[in-house]
């Protein structure tokens, strides 16, 4: 299938100081979505500029997220308030973003993004107040088994990669950020060339282009080099065990994989990692019914694949009374899938389904530009999914699988429920 | 731009059809409204998840899996939600568009049809559950209702509720108690099946492209034969006022950071009577933004919390304050929250609040209309209502609220119940 049958368009451009621009236009929807996101994450905490190492707190680039939306006149949320859009902002391994969606007075709002964005602003005073609210977040964050469960996985995966860290840092490590290292992250990694502006909805691709060249810097900043330690195949530890005040245990298991290759196509990847994720255990395969049957996990359980900088990894995630049975399910599966290959109607079906997916994208404004981000920061177009997808082979997958099913290339982060006293006692 | 019908399928049985072009997948709703609480509550809940198993075709998992992978992956999945005094258990759906899935045809005719067949026509040994999934469901039955108290942000509004509406069947718990799930039996939950079917009033959604006619048809066909009888009426009780003083609840658990939830009546302001879209304007104004009195003061002046809101639950009349604070905050905290409401009562904010209020609500209306799923919920909810207002109506409604009717709003809501959750983890 080709882009045109999904009756989508794609409008791009790149401005002269470098920033990418995408229009996704979306006829009959009432909202426009516009994201202007910084391929700058939580991994990124160690770079080179201008010949000086800098290796910044944890949780940095999460915080400078908090931190952009106040400016000199004021903060950027009232401002979006006075016309009644939603905005918002994220911090994820390897993109920030900031977005907004509104109804009407759409240049209004994308001058508000750009502008904040692009400007600056921190003080002694200004830093300090948010430390408080961050620590909150991280508190709340600390009481929620699955992000628990989940940040442990990547302990469990990664030697030295940032990875390793949670993306908001610890209340420990904020506590070093100062207005000067906020300063330098912007300018190590905001620069336009390092970042991407995507609106979906109703709006003009040469209106957007004009307001974006008029709000962001004339000329392009170096980026930051950064640096993710030693890369290794071999996960750092096979368990990653915790305890919480949970009703039964929550696990995450990871299959890392080997990082994408200089000139392999991300979106490729993603699909390949996603489809052996679903032909392993996804909804609809027979481990999945057999699990579900034996009780070992729930309509919860999910899969998924993800993809860092110098990383990637399959996900496994849910509850489960016994995960040490899940993962030696799992793995079995994989080695036998490895040895043996795919069924040609499983196949066919499972890709079938995980089309379905990519498919319903389209009809969520905020997710689709958030996935053409990340293609645009790949240099891709998310549109070429459909084509993609044609080009995969069961031969691909088994190859994956042949991959998945080396040595020491699982860890399993648990959090199991902890005991009471009483318990205890007894 | 889209259309929305309402049609009578039969007694007891609507279906709201939302025409549209715009999205490239249909999505599909097929639930039994019947009342929160009672003896059949655990049944009921265990109800979707067991006929979610199997039907009479297909028999099990792996062939139910087969099937809706064939379909392009559709998805249909067991609901238990509340509705103000009701509960609604069926099945939520989503399918691909034909033009959109090479070499497939009618992907939304045979959804419907898996759809219907698992709501109607179920997998039976000897005339009941068999006794096999129903020990599985049983089970994950009792683990749901465990896991209630996993999410501790989410645990405090339960408990919130637990102890605010104790004595209303508004308080009672959406997977019944602990003892009647671990009493679930094949020929118990088979009976609690064939009576919620008779009783239940159905409420069918579907969006997407297809005319409404076609849709009724398709879902017309597979409707069980009932008893012309009296099918359930969905009811909400209203409680304009608290009963007593402001009641305050503290509980200990392992969590490192504290969870407060205040309960609010609304002076009976909701959905089906007074003056509810002034109230929406006090509620965003006070706390559902990120420009309200809450956000601004308790978060960014005060550094107390990362999050706190006022939710309007507006079926049953009622409004939540939610914030995760630090353990010594309570007291802090919970004054705060108060006097920003006092502001509110005595008509302490400025036109600029009133009128970022006014077009964050239409914002969010209009946007309802690009999102399939908040239409089915939106849908399901003005059921429960018994009211038929378009998201449209909302908006004209909201664009005639004056200053007065929204210091009105805010001088009928007055506080019933405090929680809080105190953390005794070490940080």
């Amino acid at each position: 299938m080709n882009n045109a049958a999904l009756h989508e368009r794609v409008e791009m451009r790149t401005l002269d100081n470098g920033l990418r621009i995408c229009y996704l236009p979306k006829s009959g929807f009432s909202k426009t979505f516009a994201i202007l996101a910084a391929n700058y994450g939580s991994v990124d905490q160690s770079f080179t500029l201008a010949g000086r190492r800098y290796d910044m707190p944890a949780g940095v680039a999460h915080f400078l997220e908090h931190k952009m939306f106040e400016d000199e006149d004021g903060n950027a949320l009232q401002k979006f308030a006075k016309t009644g859009a939603s905005p918002n902002a994220f911090t994820g391994q390897d993109m920030t973003a900031y977005h907004f969606s509104c109804t009407e007075r759409f240049a209004e709002n994308l001058e508000i993004l750009l502008k904040f964005v692009f400007t600056p602003y921190f003080t002694m005073e200004n830093v300090a107040k948010e430390r408080g609210i961050i620590a909150q977040e991280i508190r709340m964050m600390d009481d929620t088994p699955v992000w628990r469960t989940y940040t442990g996985l990547f302990r469990g995966l990664f030697h030295e990669h940032p990875a390793r860290v949670p993306i908001a840092g610890s209340v420990e490590s904020i506590a070093e950020i100062t207005p000067e290292v906020l300063y330098t992250c912007h300018r190590a990694f905001y620069s336009p060339r390092n970042m991407a502006l995507i609106v979906c909805g109703n709006a003009d691709l040469s209106d957007i282009c004009s307001m974006a060249a008029r709000y962001s810097p004339k000329d392009a900043a170096t980026i930051g080099e950064r640096h993710y330690g030693k890369r290794r195949d071999a996960v750092a530890a096979p368990l990653v065990r915790q305890e919480m005040s949970v009703s039964q245990p929550q696990m995450f298991l990871g299959i890392k994989d080997k990082p994408l290759e200089e000139g392999e196509s991300r979106l490729r990847r993603r699909i390949l990692g996603e489809l052996g994720v679903s032909l392993l255990c996804g909804d609809n395969a027979p481990l999945f019914a057999e699990l579900y049957e034996r009780r070992l996990i729930n309509r919860n359980f999910d899969g998924d694949y993800k993809i860092i900088p110098e990383g990637a990894t399959a996900l496994f995630s849910g509850e489960s009374r016994d995960p040490d049975t899940v993962r030696g399910s799992i793995e079995q599966e994989i080695a036998r899938l490895a040895a043996n290959g795919i069924d040609a109607a499983r196949f066919s079906r499972t890709k079938k389904a995980l089309y379905g997916l990519y498919l319903r994208v389209l009809d969520q404004p905020e997710e689709y530009a958030r996935q053409q981000a990340e293609a645009v920061f790949a240099g891709e177009n998310y549109l070429d999914f459909a084509v993609l997808f044609d080009t995969i082979c069961e031969e691909d997958v088994r190859i994956l699988f042949a991959r998945w099913a080396q040595q020491d290339r699982s860890s399993l982060s648990v959090t199991e429920p902890k005991l009471t006293k009483e318990e205890c006692t007894v | 731009m889209q259309e929305v019908t309402r049609k009578k399928l039969g007694a007891g049985v609507g279906l709201t059809c939302v025409t549209t072009p715009k999205f490239k997948r249909a999505v599909l709703r097929a639930a039994l409204l019947l009342p929160l609480g009672g003896p059949d509550a655990a049944n009921r809940a265990a109800l979707p998840h067991i006929l979610r198993r199997g039907t009479a075709k297909l028999r099990d998992l792996r062939a139910i899996s087969a099937a809706l992978g064939d379909l392009y992956g559709a998805r249909i999945e067991a609901i238990v939600r509340r509705e103000g005094e009701s509960v609604a258990i069926g099945f939520l759906a989503d399918c691909i568009r034909d033009e959109y899935a090479p070499g497939a045809e009618r992907l939304t005719e045979k959804s419907v049809q898996l759809l219907c067949d698992m709501l109607y026509d179920p997998f039976l040994l000897n005339g009941f559950f068999s006794e096999a999934y129903t020990a599985c469901e049983r089970a994950n039955l009792l683990d749901r209702i465990a896991a209630q108290m996993d999410d501790p942000r989410m645990y405090a509004l339960l408990r919130l509720r637990d102890f605010m509406c104790a004595d209303e069947l508004y308080g009672q718990p959406t997977y019944g108690t602990t003892k009647q799930a671990e009493a679930i039996t094949a020929e118990g939950l088979y009976a609690a099946y064939r009576r919620a079917l008779e009783d239940a009033r159905i409420e069918l959604f579907y969006c997407g492209a297809m005319p409404p006619d076609n849709v009724a048809a398709l879902f017309a066909a597979t409707l069980p034969e009932r008893e012309n009888g009296s099918f359930y009426v969905p009811m909400v009780e209203v409680i304009p006022e608290p009963k007593t003083p402001p009641r305050e609840y503290i509980e200990t658990k392992d969590v490192t950071q504290g969870k407060l939830a205040m309960g609010f009546r609304t002076g009976g302001i909701c959905m089906a009577s007074g003056d509810s879209p002034a109230y929406r304007m006090f509620q965003v104004l006070y706390g559902g933004s990120t420009s309200s009195k809450l956000f601004l003061n308790v978060r960014e002046k005060q550094s107390l919390c990362y999050y706190v809101n006022a939710q309007f639950a507006a079926l049953k009349g009622l409004m939540i304050v939610n914030s995760g604070i630090e353990n010594e905050k309570y007291d802090v905290a919970k004054a705060e929250i108060l006097r920003q409401l006092e502001l509110c009562q005595k008509g302490d904010f400025s036109d600029t609040e009133m009128e970022a209020a006014r077009q964050t609500l239409i914002n969010g209306w209009r946007a309802l209309l690009d999102d399939p799923f908040a239409q089915e919920r939106y849908w399901l909810e003005q059921a429960a209502a018994g009211t038929h207002v378009l998201p449209e109506e909302q908006i004209d409604q909201i664009r005639t609220v004056s200053r007065d009717r929204v210091t009105a709003a805010a001088c009928a809501t007055a506080l019933d119940t405090a929680y809080f959750m105190k953390g005794a983890a070490r940080q």
